[in-house]
């Protein structure tokens, strides 16, 4: 499902160039659950947002259901993530000013989805993360958990084949952590791809693969049952 | 789409709720803005608009005439009055040509019990119709006017005489003589440099020898030419023709002829001659008020470029989080458009109401007519809306282009910065807006005073206490003078009596005067004004030399003359004692008179000009005006005496009266206008300005506070914070003073050289309007420089 070729990134400055990533070639097959591990500063958030198509890299192939990002333009990656791409941040990145309901429509909006199969798609969201009698609140209005719980409920809204996770849990306390985690599992079980990246060896513990990156390169990868 | 939309206007909506402070300020300014915009606009349209409804407008002139004779130069608005029929029968591309006279008093009309005074009643020929655009409602243009004794008059008019009745053929009264009316027009309309309220045929002077005086201006001429003739050639032959007249009239010998065309869409505003037929339009004083609403609306564009630029932090992360999602640039940009547009929106419909509410107190200042469906003219409509779009688009625009062009990763992880340089850019922005701010407070207070000077500045005779009774008609109090003049003094509070052509500041006619024995060629125009004895002494009136008239000496009223010290230079004599006994020749009366008396320089018109040579001379059957010198405070009893005496004297004529001192300030009408308008820009810019520092100093202790908290914790005191946010914020106040002080200097010279009588504008008016300006601008800062130094540090520094 995403191949990485030789992918590396580097910020330019002047005489010095900053290497954040080096030498990665990475194969996620389709149904995996990937954690990505490291050190702070080791390139962990970047490679997520290289996958994303949130940032670009400096060199290297990257493929996307067989598609070549690295040729693409920006209307075709916009399409990707509309379709097949969710997020999970640590810092939620609800809209403030929106409900939850209004959160969860927003990006069946941008997919511009019919008015009736809209209603009927939040109102299955909201049933199956328990967080109907919610809808009609705003984000400061919810504990941590909760809105995590509806930022994922945001991520899977557009049924991607592939939720990517920044540090879900980073932000929340062991209870509420741990219930985000299985549910990232469960959804794992119903066929979605997951990839996350935490500090944390017990919620790393969660995935299939567990691939230890350090300064750039990939260090170690790890096979789980 | 429409659901995005929907989506769109809601998080809008629920912004502007959530930011009050700068929705206010956003909205409320830029109301302001287009408020004071849209005012402007309809004085603009308004002025624009003169004569621009007349069919074929563009074939229709006034011809005008200069006169020049030695240095003095003449130009008059209207024309010799046998020059219209001159010009048809001599130019084949003169299609039609008219004359209109205008004697400018009232006339008492009577119909019935009806009896009133009416002003502007035209003497014309009956061509006017066939070129000036004038609707009849009743009654035949080609005909109307073919009798002398017919009248067509204005619908106001028909109404307030005659009723419903339909008044075609019925007899109206004017001044003792019987006109049957013919025709009855629209009423004049507001946008005309022509007003009218009847017309009568001019062949009523049609014995009269100026009718015929190739030497004598006195008559409006209107022509329209044929299609596609050159105006050029036109006027050289018009000047030929008439030099050729010249050659044979001795008055003409030493004046010098010169014909202009003006088209008549043209005269409102271009037009500044002797004897407009009214108060001409000025296009300095439009430019000006058009690059101030233009600089009232900048100020309050940059307060909301400011705030919009402000708020892209709050709104970057929004912006990303929907580009997360899904959304790409153009719905991005176009959300942020539709932002601005719907506060710009807002604005707009909040100022048309802003100006609804105003037009009753704007149509006061300006002494217009505007009704709220003037607004609904495409004239208005187009550029404000234009306006609002290019705002909205330019406001929310580029920081639309700015937050969409962000790429997703630094937002998300903090790295959007909005730096010193646009802070700079805020700061330079507010400064600008003080700039603009100082220089309209600094010439709100010149205009003001220059007003003053003008209207308290002793003008050389004592205009206190004076009752003027204007007396209508032809030859009004030539024969009774006298008798008027003892009866009236008779009444208890009278101090003394006068008659007069008119009291000062009306304006006096001119006639050429030469000294005796001089060169004839050498000419000098001089004014002209018809006293009594009474009239100098009872107007405290100095004399530079010699004596007054002599009451009852026939030998003064028709062979004597006084003349003014700027007569003595004109005329050429060395001083005020050497012009005593010398005669001159005067061409009003055709008579040689002798000089009795040199008066000091008064100002017998308006402050507006210096005081020009003058004749004064004692013809009775010129006077028109009577002074009343009044030694009682108790005006009601004095006028009631008055009137009942006036019954007895001018049987069936109606009274009528003001007091010198309200005229006399009339005169300045215009300034007075000009100074309420440049206030009320002021106090506007002030306004929209205050609203940006509001914006500035809010956005600045926001940002600061964690330093605030910080110098607290070292322990700096309230006290200290306070001045330092004050002086940050003021020395941008002082810097716009300082910068507007030359700019400002340069317009008060400029708009002081038109007046010959000017106030003297020291420092003293730039360093009060920078005082004013500085301590609004801090009275608005301090509540919230105030809040933010008290404000616990704790509370600052707790880390979200």
């Amino acid at each position: 499902m995403i191949k990485l070729v030789d992918v590396e990134k580097y910020y330019a400055n002047k005489f010095i160039k900053t290497w954040v990533l080096r030498n990665i070639n990475l194969t996620i097959h389709e149904g995996d659950f990937v954690s990505i591990m490291g050190p702070s500063g080791a390139g962990k958030s970047t490679l997520l947002h290289i996958i994303g198509m949130l940032d670009d890299m400096s060199g290297g192939e990257y493929y996307f259901m067989d598609e070549p990002v690295h040729k693409l333009n920006e209307k075709k990656r916009t399409a990707f993530h509309q379709q097949y791409i969710g997020f999970v941040f640590q810092a939620y990145h609800l809209i403030d000013e929106l409900t939850v309901y209004e959160n969860l429509e927003t990006p069946l909006l941008y997919k511009k989805v019919k008015t009736a199969e809209r209603k009927s798609m939040i109102a299955d969201m909201l049933d199956r993360f328990n967080i109907v009698a919610k809808k009609d609140l705003f984000p400061n209005q919810l504990s941590g958990g909760q809105q995590q719980l509806v930022a994922v409920a945001r991520a899977l809204i557009i049924n991607p084949k592939i939720i990517l996770a920044d540090e879900p849990t980073g932000n929340l306390n062991s209870k509420q952590g741990l219930e985000i985690m299985e549910m990232l599992k469960q959804l794992n079980k119903e066929g979605t791809t997951i990839i996350q990246v935490t500090h944390d060896e017990n919620k790393a513990a969660f995935g299939n693969r567990i691939i230890h990156l350090a300064d750039g390169y990939v260090e170690k990868e790890e096979q789980h049952g | 789409m429409v659901d995005l939309l929907t989506s769109y206007a809601k998080i809008s909506l629920r912004n502007v709720r959530k930011y009050k402070l700068y929705s206010f300020i956003n909205i409320a300014g830029l109301a302001t803005g287009f408020a004071v915009f849209i005012l402007i606009l309809l004085y603009v349209q308004r002025e624009r608009s003169y004569d621009n409804y007349h069919r074929d407008g563009e074939r229709i002139y006034r011809v005008t005439v200069d006169f020049q004779s030695g240095s003095e130069l003449n130009s008059y608005a209207f024309n010799i009055p046998p020059l219209a029929p001159a010009l048809v029968q001599n130019f084949p591309q003169v299609e039609n040509a008219g004359r209109i006279l205008n004697l400018g008093n009232s006339v008492q009309v009577r119909y019935g019990n009806n009896n009133f005074y009416e002003s502007q009643l035209l003497y014309t020929d009956p061509e006017i119709f066939a070129i000036l655009t004038i609707p009849f409602l009743a009654g035949n243009p080609e005909t109307a006017l073919n009798n002398p004794h017919s009248v067509v008059i204005s619908q106001t008019l028909a109404k307030k005489y005659f009723g419903s009745v339909n008044p075609l053929g019925l007899v109206l009264n004017m001044d003792d003589r019987d006109y049957t009316v013919t025709g009855v027009v629209q009423d004049c309309p507001h946008n005309t440099h022509l007003q009218y309220n009847m017309f009568t045929s001019i062949e009523r002077f049609a014995n009269m020898a100026w009718m015929d005086d190739w030497t004598w201006p006195g008559a409006y001429t209107y022509i329209k030419v044929q299609p596609g003739s050159d105006i050029t050639a036109l006027e050289q032959q018009i000047n030929l023709l008439a030099a050729e007249h010249a050659k044979n009239d001795s008055r003409a010998a030493g004046i010098k002829f010169t014909f202009n065309l003006q088209q008549v869409a043209d005269i409102h505003l271009h037009s500044h001659r002797l004897y407009e037929s009214s108060y001409p339009g000025d296009p300095g004083m439009l430019l000006l008020f058009t690059g101030v609403g233009l600089l009232i609306l900048i100020i309050a564009a940059s307060n909301f470029i400011n705030l919009s630029i402000a708020r892209n932090t709050v709104r970057a992360k929004e912006a990303v989080i929907r580009k997360v999602v899904g959304a790409n640039s153009l719905q991005l940009v176009s959300q942020f458009l539709g932002d601005s547009l719907l506060v710009t929106g807002a604005a707009l419909l909040l100022a048309f109401i802003l100006v609804m509410l105003a037009l009753p107190f704007y149509n006061r200042i300006i002494d217009g007519h505007f009704s709220i469906s003037c607004l609904a003219q495409q004239n208005i409509i187009i550029p404000v809306v234009f306006i609002t779009l290019l705002l909205g688009i330019i406001a929310g625009g580029i920081p639309a282009l700015a937050l969409a062009g962000f790429k997703p990763v630094m937002v998300l992880r903090g790295q959007i910065k909005t730096g010193p340089q646009g802070m700079l850019v805020r700061r330079v922005l507010v400064t600008g807006q003080f700039f603009i701010t100082v220089i309209l407070v600094i010439s709100a207070l010149v205009v003001y005073r220059q007003l003053g000077f003008m209207q308290n500045s002793y003008p050389g005779f004592s205009g206190k206490q004076k009752l003027i009774i204007p007396v209508r008609g032809i030859r009004p109090l030539e024969q009774n003078y006298t008798t008027v003049k003892n009866e009236l003094r008779t009444l208890p509070g009278v101090a003394g009596v006068s008659v007069s052509s008119g009291e000062p500041g009306q304006g006096a006619g001119s006639t050429a005067v030469w000294p005796t024995g001089a060169n004839r060629d050498n000419k000098q125009m001089l004014y002209v004004l018809f006293y009594d004895e009474d009239f100098i002494p009872n107007y405290g009136i100095e004399l530079a030399a010699g004596r007054n008239f002599n009451a009852g000496n026939m030998a003064d009223v028709e062979r004597s003359c006084l003349i003014n010290e700027a007569a003595v230079i004109a005329l050429g004599f060395a001083s005020p004692q050497q012009a005593i006994g010398e005669k001159i020749h005067e061409s009003i009366v055709n008579s040689e008179v002798e000089i009795v008396g040199v008066t000091r320089n008064f100002n017998y018109r308006s402050m507006h000009q210096k005081v020009e040579p003058l004749l004064i001379l004692m013809t009775p059957g010129f006077y028109s005006t009577i002074t009343m010198n009044l030694n009682s405070t108790n005006n009601r009893d004095i006028l009631a005496l008055t009137e009942k005496k006036w019954a007895e004297l001018f049987p069936g004529k109606p009274f009528s009266y003001y007091f010198l001192d309200e005229s006399l300030r009339s005169l300045y009408a215009a300034e007075e206008q000009m100074a309420r308008m440049v206030t009320a820009f002021a106090i506007f810019a002030l306004w929209v300005a205050c609203l940006g520092l509001y914006g500035l100093i809010a956005i600045i202790t926001g940002m600061r506070s964690k330093e605030i908290g910080m110098r607290k914790i070292l322990g700096c005191t309230t006290a200290r914070i306070v001045g330092l946010l004050t002086a940050d914020i003021i020395k941008w106040v002082l810097v716009a003073n300082v910068l507007a002080w030359p700019l400002a200097w340069y317009f008060v010279q400029q708009w002081l050289q038109d007046y010959p009588n000017r106030a003297t504008i020291g420092a003293p008016v730039y360093i009060l309007a920078g005082v004013i300006v500085t301590v609004i601008a801090l009275v608005t800062v301090s509540s919230r420089i105030l809040k933010a130094a008290a404000e616990n540090p704790v509370e600052t520094l707790r880390c979200e």
